[in-house]
């Protein structure tokens, strides 16, 4: 199968407002998509609607042929899609192994019953969380995470914070990956590994990955495509290039002439 | 129709016993979003203030200044040293404080005035007007009427002046009206007061309605009244009055011609609990984009 | 030997032990407080007390039927509780006990305000068990609860409860289905709450509506909430505190609700996570005390 994602005439309305209209998206299996905008453009709403905590009012979106616009997040979760949040958005007061832990939920295959019979290392429960362990070890190491393994992530600094939501969403593992400006407030040297760590993904896992950044210079480098988006309506597709260059992006960026409708 | 008009008037008076005691429990709603289930047991304060009053000067009309001035303190203090603290805390909080609060002030009541009914005669409870088949009491005129001038009272409050406008903005939004500087502890001090005011009222009309006072008279009212505010769409203080008018008038109607199949409570909380899951905006609520 | 009074404060503090911890759970795992637990406690006291009296059914068998039938209670409340606000929720976990207690009262079925009398002893290799077995039973029961939540918790089953706890919609998007474990967290809180009544029905043997009024439930949430709530440890400490303090400090029985309604609003303003939960001033000083972070882990999990 050649396409992984694919969204069809996406809508989105909050009252009057257009927070999306009529985007159409197709994702290739281990493709890098960045998306840019200025604030409000509607990226993260983009987001919200594929994993399922927004409802689009019009549109299609299939993964791997399958339409899920009508899905909630735990369902589309189960389908193999993760993401990360913009403000990071992780469970404090959980050390970061108890986070990344919760990632593997939908890969957890004992039921409440049996999962609650969890009596002694050799039952089938217990096999199965140590192999969850295994996994969640693999992330830790792959991320540089050991260091705090067992803090609560509460008290972690940004950066590394930034990082437990991204393995957390690894755990997951998943074909789609959102992130959601994984560099934002991040140092240049951060912002470095980040951008190494997203690249490793793509090539070693094979992590298809759809990337909302504001750095530029970062989305151009890692992006194999770039999507960009104004006031909710889809202006420019393609190669990284030919989309910076691109009237429109120059126009909605530098801000040539104000080309604000009103909401109809 | 003797019946029919007799149980009408039952109903009102019943209304404007819940209207009045609701009124201040959906404003606090309105304005802090705090379920103040301590306010019954302000009610229950004014009660026994105006009885005890009463006992004192020999005159009624001194037992509603007294339950008045009583509850507005009661109201303050209220606000000031138990829900100013956890009011910007998870709604659960203030809930359980106040749930805590009463049930104390349930009990003191009880070590101060003993468990039973007291009596609350004023001499005119035997008066009336009697048209043929069809009679109403003083008591009953003299909660409807209250009810009635109070309930204007509030609603020019509400609508025409600056105080008004300001919960009203409140009400609206909170974060925007304290944005401009509308609101503040002082307006939430306000409306314990004035809340707690017309709760003490109530208390005394009750009283005076069932001719006794009792240290336990807050149970049942406490709980109905989140009927009322549920009914009445939460927050709004017109659909509290309609709601508890009709509730009022439904209970007496239901329980005049099919008696009682539950307690009083019970078939209350059934009400309450079908409303919030039927319609979570309540009878008289608009619909709210979530 | 022991006198029998002492087995009937262990008794009941086995009996308020489980009433607490399953508001423990309710509260830890649903994020929810209930207060109308005692609704479920009467559930299950009166469904042990009628299979046994009524239907001749061993005490055995009656006491986990009784959790069953408090869990399904359980469960449709469960089932309510996902379209409700947290502070209506728990509004209508208090009418539940309204509306249970009134069903009691008026229903033909359950012996009305007299309630059920004759209840049996349990019987154990033929013989009605003695008073010290029978608080035997409870402490094992006790222990047996502590350790299936406690299993619970430490399972990824517990990890999605947090998950739920700390932030609903983020366990959401990593795949936990919030309805279903929200239902199971009131299942299991229920089932316990169920237990509890069918000890007491059968210790006390004989039950009237109106020994599990709305009173009752504020009992119950203020051991909870004094400990600490969603802990076990809280639970558990607050619900021995609270049963043992009274018998020695008669003040506190003569003035039993407006104590237990001064702790809830004291508790709730100046120590909202109990005083033996995360950072109570409590567990704080005991960690000064003896110095080790290891020995009193402050997680108020």
């Amino acid at each position: 199968m050649d396409v992984l994602l694919e969204i069809q005439g996406l809508s989105k309305n909050f009252g009057g407002l257009k927070a999306l209209s009529n985007v159409d998206i197709t994702l290739k299996p281990k493709e890098i998509l960045g998306v840019i905008g200025p604030n409000g453009a509607g990226k993260t709403t983009l987001f919200n609607c594929i994993n399922g905590l927004y409802r689009p009012d019009s549109g299609v979106i299939r993964f791997e042929g399958r339409p899920i616009q009508a899905l909630g997040p735990d369902r589309i979760a189960r389908l193999g899609i993760a993401r990360t949040f913009q403000n990071i958005e992780l469970f404090a007061n959980m050390r970061t192994m108890e986070n990344i832990m919760l990632g593997r939920h939908v890969h957890m295959r004992t039921g409440i019953f049996r999962g609650a019979a969890m009596w002694g290392r050799r039952s089938f429960a217990g096999r199965e969380e140590r192999a969850h362990r295994l996994t969640v070890e693999t992330i830790i190491d792959l991320l540089g995470l050991q260091a705090v393994r067992d803090k609560l992530v509460g008290g972690l600094p940004y950066g590394t914070q930034k990082l437990v939501e991204l393995a957390r969403a690894l755990a997951l593992e998943p074909r789609l990956l959102l992130l959601d400006e994984p560099c934002a407030g991040m140092t240049a040297e951060e912002k470095q590994d980040m951008i190494f760590w997203i690249k490793d993904l793509q090539d070693e896992l094979g992590v298809t990955i759809l990337l909302i950044e504001h750095d530029m210079r970062m989305v151009m480098d890692i992006s194999d495509r770039i999507l960009a988006i104004n006031f909710g309506r889809p202006i420019a597709l393609g190669a990284p290039e030919a989309v910076r260059r691109h009237p429109d992006v120059l126009e909605a960026y530098l801000g040539k002439q104000e080309r604000r409708e009103p909401a109809a | 129709m003797g019946t029919f008009l007799e149980n009408l008037v039952t109903g009102a008076a019943l209304g404007s016993i819940y209207a009045l005691i609701s009124i201040g429990m959906t404003m606090v709603y309105g304005l802090l979003k705090i379920l103040h289930v301590a306010h019954a047991g302000v009610y229950v304060f004014g009660a026994l203030l105006g009885l005890l009053a009463f006992r004192l000067t020999g005159s009624i009309l001194f037992a509603f200044p007294a339950a008045v001035l009583g509850c507005a303190l009661m109201g303050y203090l209220l606000y000031r040293f138990m829900y100013r603290r956890v009011q910007d805390e998870k709604p659960l909080i203030p809930l359980i404080v106040g749930i805590g609060m009463f049930t104390a002030m349930g009990d003191a009541y009880r070590l101060a005035a003993g468990p039973y009914s007291i009596s609350f005669e004023h001499g005119l409870a035997q008066t009336g007007i009697v048209l043929g088949t069809f009679h109403i009491s003083f008591n009953q005129v003299l909660v409807i009427g209250s009810a009635a001038a109070l309930l204007v009272l509030v609603w020019l409050m509400v609508n025409k002046t600056k105080t008004g406008l300001a919960w009203r903005a409140s009400a609206q939004d909170r974060e925007v009206a304290m944005g401009i500087g509308v609101n503040s502890n002082y307006m939430f001090g306000l409306n314990f007061m004035f809340g707690s005011a017309l709760a003490g009222i109530a208390g005394v009309l009750v009283g005076l309605y069932y001719g006794a006072v009792n240290a336990n008279m807050g149970e049942v009212w406490a709980y109905k009244v989140f009927v009322v505010m549920v009914l009445g769409g939460l927050g709004n203080v017109t659909g509290t009055v309609i709601a508890a008018y009709l509730l009022g008038l439904a209970e007496t109607f239901i329980i005049s011609s099919w008696g009682y199949f539950l307690p009083r409570d019970a078939i209350a909380f059934i009400c309450m609990i079908l409303v919030l899951i039927l319609m979570p905006n309540g009878v008289m609520g608009k619909r709210k984009q979530v | 030997m022991i006198p029998a009074y002492y087995h009937t404060i262990m008794t009941f503090t086995c009996i308020n032990i489980l009433l607490s911890l399953s508001i423990g759970v309710l509260a830890g795992y649903a994020g929810q407080v209930s207060l109308g637990h005692a609704a479920f406690m009467a559930i299950g006291a009166y469904a042990s007390a009628m299979l046994t009296v009524t239907f001749k059914v061993s005490f055995w068998l009656a006491m986990p039927a009784a959790a069953l039938v408090s869990a399904m209670v359980g469960l449709l409340l469960g089932v309510i509780a996902l379209r409700l606000k947290e502070d209506f929720l728990a509004i209508t976990t208090m009418g539940l006990n309204f509306i249970v207690i009134g069903v009691l009262l008026y229903a033909p079925y359950f012996g009305k305000a007299l309630g059920i009398g004759d209840i049996p002893v349990p019987m154990l290799f033929g013989e009605e068990m003695g008073r010290g077995m029978y608080t035997a039973l409870c402490l094992a029961l006790v222990a047996g609860v502590v350790a299936a939540v406690w299993w619970l918790q430490r399972s990824w089953i517990g990890l999605a409860w947090r998950g739920i706890r700390e932030a609903q919609d983020v366990a959401q998007v990593m795949g936990v289905n919030i309805a279903k474990f929200k239902i199971f967290a009131f299942v299991i809180s229920t089932a316990i709450a169920g237990i509890a009544g069918s000890l007491y029905a059968h210790f006390l043997l004989f039950i009237t509506p109106y020994d599990f009024g709305f009173p009752l439930s504020i009992q119950i949430l203020t051991l909870a909430v004094l400990g600490g709530l969603g802990a076990i440890r809280g639970p558990v400490l607050g619900a021995i505190l609270l049963t043992i303090l009274p018998e020695y400090l008669r003040f506190i029985q003569d003035y039993r609700m407006l104590t237990y309604g001064l702790l809830l609003v004291l508790v709730m303003m100046y120590q909202p996570q109990g005083l033996f939960g995360h950072k109570s001033f409590l567990t704080e000083g005991l960690k000064r005390l003896f110095g080790g972070e290891e020995k009193i882990r402050g997680r108020a999990a």
